[in-house]
């Protein structure tokens, strides 16, 4: 990657690219140099206005990229209503690119805090993978379950909120009087996919 | 005995001795119940004292479902109070290292580390167990025999719920230290959900500190460490309340916390019945979409999320699903 497309981007990131934004963007779309670089810049630019925390998930979006990949319903919609074949990747990079706007966005409020230290008392930023995995049961019996499918698919912000109510919980009970079972073996033992 | 001095006086004096007999025959079962119940509530009373007190290193495997994984426990007591550290040796090397002071979880997947402050006082929760008598009313206790684990001889003690709002264990109780050995978290059918067994156990005088320490190097590993602020308050009355739990459940803890960054503080409060523990969590949502409705499992652990006029309830515990979901669905604010 040339020098100057790393200004281009630069610029891009920083809202002051006169010309050849297509072309930059165009560029990011195939080249996955150019895409790094994009995030890099923006992580950069966080970073120097102290708004980062102290842990930043750089791979995110392209899990979030790989996921949409595998997504047939969105792109079975996408050819239906175009049979441009070029869309297929600029969808994906669209959803991509705004993924990462989301992530500075979070990375912003989760820096916004009034305290120069934010230091979570425990667990991940809203956007680490979750550390703990917490396994969705599969209940068919439970009605009030069934109503609200969606919230199956939690997001990595309430995975990561439910394993630090598990830590939290080992905690009080490692300290109970008895026990049955060893309380933090859940955290340490890792997920399966059932 | 008394029949064979008294050959001569025929049946009607034998009927008052015999159902003499049978007030003392029949006491003895009663009575072999009761010790074996008080056994066994002995038994792990001295286990509790045991796995805080002694030092001790040991393997074991944990099963839940169809998962099997094998982990390092190494505990330690001293002056300081405990330390302990439990890794993984099969899979990534996940830690959990606890102290009085903190919980540091190391999760190499993703190169985290989170450390969370404990607070002084529950140093002295620990010292104090609950008395078993209390748990006695909604738990029946045995003990069921003898067994070898890990080359050593133990007691086996089953803990029976009386209903079916809890679960009931089966503990394989060194003979000789009081350690347990086996353990099997059994649901309402007395299915195994989850079970721990040591395949080699060590009691020793002294643990060395470098046991204690983590294998990861720092570098490359981010930190997350609560701060002073993160301090815990303990508070009255914020006017949440848990309207519906089973018999013998009561709150032994309510705190407030932030528990992660940016967010909102978070309510904690802890009910028990002596044996089984649930957490209930508080959190105002900035936003509904974060919202978690459902149920979730985790080996022995049940979840149940609800969301309430931009709250979101969660009530966690090893417990079945029945119980979290009636605690959770039961909490409401009173307004001043």
């Amino acid at each position: 990657m040339s020098e100057q497309s790393r200004e281009q981007i630069s610029a891009l990131v920083d809202g002051e690219l006169e010309s050849g934004a297509p072309f930059i963007l165009n560029a990011m779309r195939e080249n996955q140099e150019y895409k790094k670089a994009w995030h890099h810049y923006h992580l950069i630019g966080e970073c120097l206005r102290g708004n980062l925390p102290k842990h930043v998930d750089m791979h995110l979006a392209d899990r979030v990229s790989r996921i949409i990949q595998n997504e047939p319903a969105l792109y079975s919609t996408a050819r239906a209503t175009s049979r441009n074949p070029l869309l297929k990747p600029v969808i994906g990079f669209a959803i991509a690119a705004s993924v990462t706007v989301v992530v500075i966005l979070g990375v912003k409020q989760a820096g916004m805090g009034p305290e120069a230290t934010p230091a979570p008392t425990v667990a991940a930023t809203t956007h680490a993978e979750p550390p703990a995995n917490y396994q969705v049961a599969r209940i068919t019996g439970d009605p009030s379950v069934q109503r609200q499918p969606q919230n199956y698919q939690a997001t990595a912000d309430a995975q990561s909120r439910l394993n630090r109510y598990l830590v939290n919980h080992n905690e009080y009970r490692s300290n109970a009087g008895v026990q049955g079972m060893l309380p933090y073996v859940r955290i340490v033992a890792h997920e399966v996919e059932e | 005995m008394k029949l064979r001095n008294k050959p001569g006086k025929g049946f009607s004096v034998l009927l008052p001795v015999l159902a003499l007999a049978f007030l003392v025959v029949i006491p003895p079962t009663l009575q072999a119940e009761a010790d074996s119940s008080i056994q066994a509530q002995h038994l792990i009373n001295s286990m509790s004292k045991a796995s805080k007190e002694l030092n001790y290193d040991g393997i074991f495997v944990y099963q839940r479902g169809n998962q099997m994984e094998s982990m390092r426990l190494i505990h330690k007591a001293d002056t300081d109070g405990e330390h302990e550290r439990m890794v993984s040796l099969t899979g990534l090397a996940r830690e959990v290292i606890r102290d009085g002071k903190s919980v540091t979880c190391i999760f190499p997947e993703n190169r985290s580390v989170m450390v969370k402050r404990n607070q002084p006082k529950k140093l002295l929760a620990a010292q104090l167990p609950q008395p078993i008598e209390k748990i006695a009313d909604f738990y029946g206790f045995a003990v069921s025999g003898k067994d070898r684990i890990a080359d050593r001889s133990t007691w086996v003690v089953n803990i029976v719920p009386k209903d079916d709002y809890r679960y009931g264990y089966q503990l394989w109780i060194d003979e000789e230290t009081k350690l347990l050995l086996k353990s099997e978290l059994k649901d309402n059918s007395g299915r195994p959900i989850e079970q721990i067994l040591f395949t080699h156990l060590d009691v020793v005088d002294n643990i060395s500190p470098d046991l204690l320490k983590s294998s990861i190097s720092g570098p490359g590993y981010t930190w997350y460490s609560g701060s002073a602020e993160d301090t815990p308050v303990n508070i009255n009355n914020t006017g949440w309340a848990v309207m519906s739990m089973p018999g013998g459940f009561s709150q032994s803890d309510h705190e407030i916390q932030a528990l992660a960054e940016g967010s909102m503080p978070v309510e904690h409060m802890v009910y028990s019945d002596g044996l089984a523990m649930v957490s209930v969590f508080i959190e105002k949502l900035d936003k509904e979409s974060d919202e978690i409705r459902g149920v979730s499992r985790m080996g022995g652990v049940n979840t149940y999320a609800t969301y309430t006029n931009g709250y979101q309830v969660t009530a966690v515990g090893e417990v079945p699903l029945k119980t979290v979901q009636s605690m959770a669905t039961s909490v409401i604010q009173n307004r001043e």
